[in-house]
């Protein structure tokens, strides 16, 4: 599965895996001299695990996605970020750069990477997998679970992620055009996770901006309520008033306050006792 | 214990770990009540009937105060009234008042009020930070009062427009940061309260009645809100409708999540999402409705705790966030909508 890799010269000295045959330039940045807190994606050629391992590990992990519109990856504030905010916690955070759909990859590339993540994440030590996924990557995270198999996460936490709004038929923004590019919508028709949750969901975090002006808070509704269809009992955060990509660096809003409400919560699910 | 079964039944990592959870979730709920006895300084207390003689629409048959003690063993002050025939208000005044006020709607289902003589721990919370705390002993509509549905609303504006009458000289109030927190069906109330404020439920008794009785801002906690079938709270629908539960039209007047107003203050709703006695779906329709009218508002779902605060509070104190973080994020919205602890 492991070829040759080539990461950005931010990222020397990160442990990565490359989750295909690989090649010589895994992919590039949009701003390559900024920090890797920084870090944003233009492009993914071979898709790669970044490993981020706590010091002191409980036995959980997590595998962490952030957004990007699946036109861009936001490696750094809502990937590396959040690893090391999980790391501080004793979870083992494996950030994953997924490729994008497009005329090359095909609709379902992002969903092939994420579902390969998932399996080598349970083929690894830790016996309690879950997924973290901002934007974007809430949505991908979220494709998981309708999974039943061992790809399926033991929890998930989902931030501000467009579920079905982006799907044709299933938006809320009267005459939304199709996204560019067309695998791009197509995926997005294809995978709508409150459509297609598997039975029993496991236990999941919600948290959205009501005003959010990118992700509408319609998809809160509609995860938390298909994940309680199937006999879930979500816990779910709405802020009246945030930005879109509130990540874990917006200061002097009461959303700020996200993050603790959601160790709490792993706390409270047991993802934080020690195996 | 059913779920160590489970746990050889299931035999995957997962499913021992999810019974480790519930066995944890059990602990919290035992401990809860050593963590408010904490902080419980002496704070003045002081207690008064909200109206002058006996409140409107009194029934023929007559009503008389009683109170039940809420757990044969529990504390003497953890009562609950199935009978009001004097609506009081109980005021904790904050050792530093900051000119905040809020006045807490208890619940009960409306066939009683779950409300003490000496102050609860939620509003020594409040006046620990700073916020004069009126908790309100209200009317039920069992007991045949003329207002029928509204006679709890009539003191709850009532109360208001005390709390506004005597701001700046019987308390440290400014009667521009008067917020309205509910509790159950006691949310219910506050809902309507905040609500309904322009709607005239009595004839003006004297100079505390050209007070208005607008909320700032509101609180509503595990929330009692629709009487509509979808979500709805059997036991409150049916004492507080009596006779007319089943009539829709009765039904949509009295649901709390309808017909908002422009002037809805700012509304912060929190529930957890096992309720297993009034559904949470009654928080989630408020919420929608409050969005879909422009009001804002910011809905805190925690995934356990039962019908009552977030059992997440104990894990909560051990990240160091106090073990009323839920009051503390109602506190953050509020301070953010006009109503600042400062």
């Amino acid at each position: 599965m492991t070829g040759p890799l080539l990461l950005p010269p931010s990222f020397a000295g990160i442990d990565a895996t490359v989750l295909d045959d690989g090649g010589a330039v895994a992919f590039t940045l949009s701003n390559p001299l900024a920090g890797i807190a920084q870090a944003v994606a233009a492009a993914v050629a071979h898709p790669v695990l970044l490993h981020f391992r706590a010091a002191r590990p409980i036995g959980t992990a997590a595998l962490v996605i952030g957004g990007g519109g699946y036109t861009q990856l936001m490696i750094g504030r809502e990937g590396i970020v959040v690893a090391r905010w999980l790391n501080a916690l004793g979870i083992d955070a494996h950030v994953l750069v997924h490729r994008f759909p497009d005329a090359r990859t095909g609709p379902m590339a992002a969903l092939q990477d994420v579902r390969r993540a998932m399996e080598m994440l349970r083929a690894g030590e830790c016996p309690r997998v879950g997924v973290v996924g901002l934007s974007s990557g809430g949505h991908l995270g979220a494709c998981l679970l309708a999974e039943t198999g061992p790809r399926r996460p033991d929890f998930a936490v989902v931030g501000y992620a467009p579920i079905s709004t982006n799907a044709a038929g299933f938006t809320v923004v009267p005459d939304k055009p199709p996204l560019e590019p067309p695998e791009k919508q197509a995926f997005y028709d294809a995978m709508r996770p409150d459509a297609q949750l598997a039975h029993a969901p496991p236990p999941a975090f919600i948290v959205y901006s009501a005003n959010d002006p990118v992700v509408p808070v319609a998809n809160a509704w509609r995860l938390a309520a298909a994940i309680a269809d199937k006999g879930g009992h979500p816990e779910m955060h709405v802020f009246a008033d945030a930005p879109h990509g509130f990540a874990l660096d917006t200061e002097g809003l009461p959303v700020e306050r996200w993050p603790d409400l959601c160790v709490a919560w792993l706390r409270q699910i047991g993802a934080l006792d020690r195996v | 214990m059913t779920s160590r079964g489970n746990e050889v039944a299931g035999g995957t990592t997962r499913r021992r770990w999810l019974t480790g959870t519930l066995a944890a979730a059990a602990t919290v709920i035992t401990k809860a009540p050593a963590i408010a006895q904490e902080q419980a300084p002496a704070l003045k207390v002081e207690r008064f009937a909200i109206w002058p003689g006996s409140p409107p629409g009194r029934p023929s048959a007559g009503v008389e105060d009683a109170f039940v003690k809420r757990r044969p063993d529990g504390d003497e002050d953890d009562i609950a009234w199935p009978h009001v025939a004097t609506p009081m208000l109980t005021v904790v005044r904050p050792e530093r008042p900051n000119g905040a006020a809020i006045l807490i709607v208890p619940g009960g289902g409306y066939a009683r009020v779950a409300l003490g003589r000496g102050g609860s721990d939620i509003a020594r919370r409040f006046a620990a930070s700073g916020v004069t705390a009126f908790e309100l002993l209200y009317r039920l509509p069992h007991d045949g009062w003329g207002a029928g549905p509204d006679a709890p609303l009539q003191d709850a504006q009532r109360a208001l427009r005390i709390i506004r009458a005597g701001a700046g000289a019987r308390w440290t109030v400014d009667p521009r940061r008067v917020a309205i927190a509910g509790f159950s069906a006691g949310g219910h109330l506050a809902a309507r309260a905040a609500a309904r404020s322009a709607l005239a439920t009595y004839e003006p008794l004297d100079a505390i009645d050209r007070h208005s009785a607008h909320a700032d801002v509101a609180g509503l906690f595990y929330p009692v809100v629709t009487m509509l079938d979808e979500g709805v709270h059997r036991q409150s629908r049916a004492e507080l409708l009596g006779a007319r539960q089943s009539e829709l039209e009765a039904q949509r007047r009295w649901s709390a999540q309808l017909d908002l107003p422009s002037d809805m203050p700012p509304t912060f709703v929190c529930c957890n999402a096992d309720d297993p006695v009034v559904p949470a779906e009654n928080s989630v329709q408020m919420y929608r409705a409050l969005h879909a009218a422009g009001i804002a508002t910011e809905l805190m779902i925690f995934e356990k705790g039962g019908h009552g605060p977030p059992s997440a509070s104990k894990a909560h104190a051990q990240g160091g966030m106090g073990p009323f973080l839920w009051l503390d994020l109602f506190l953050a919205f509020a301070g953010g909508h006009g109503w600042p602890l400062a």
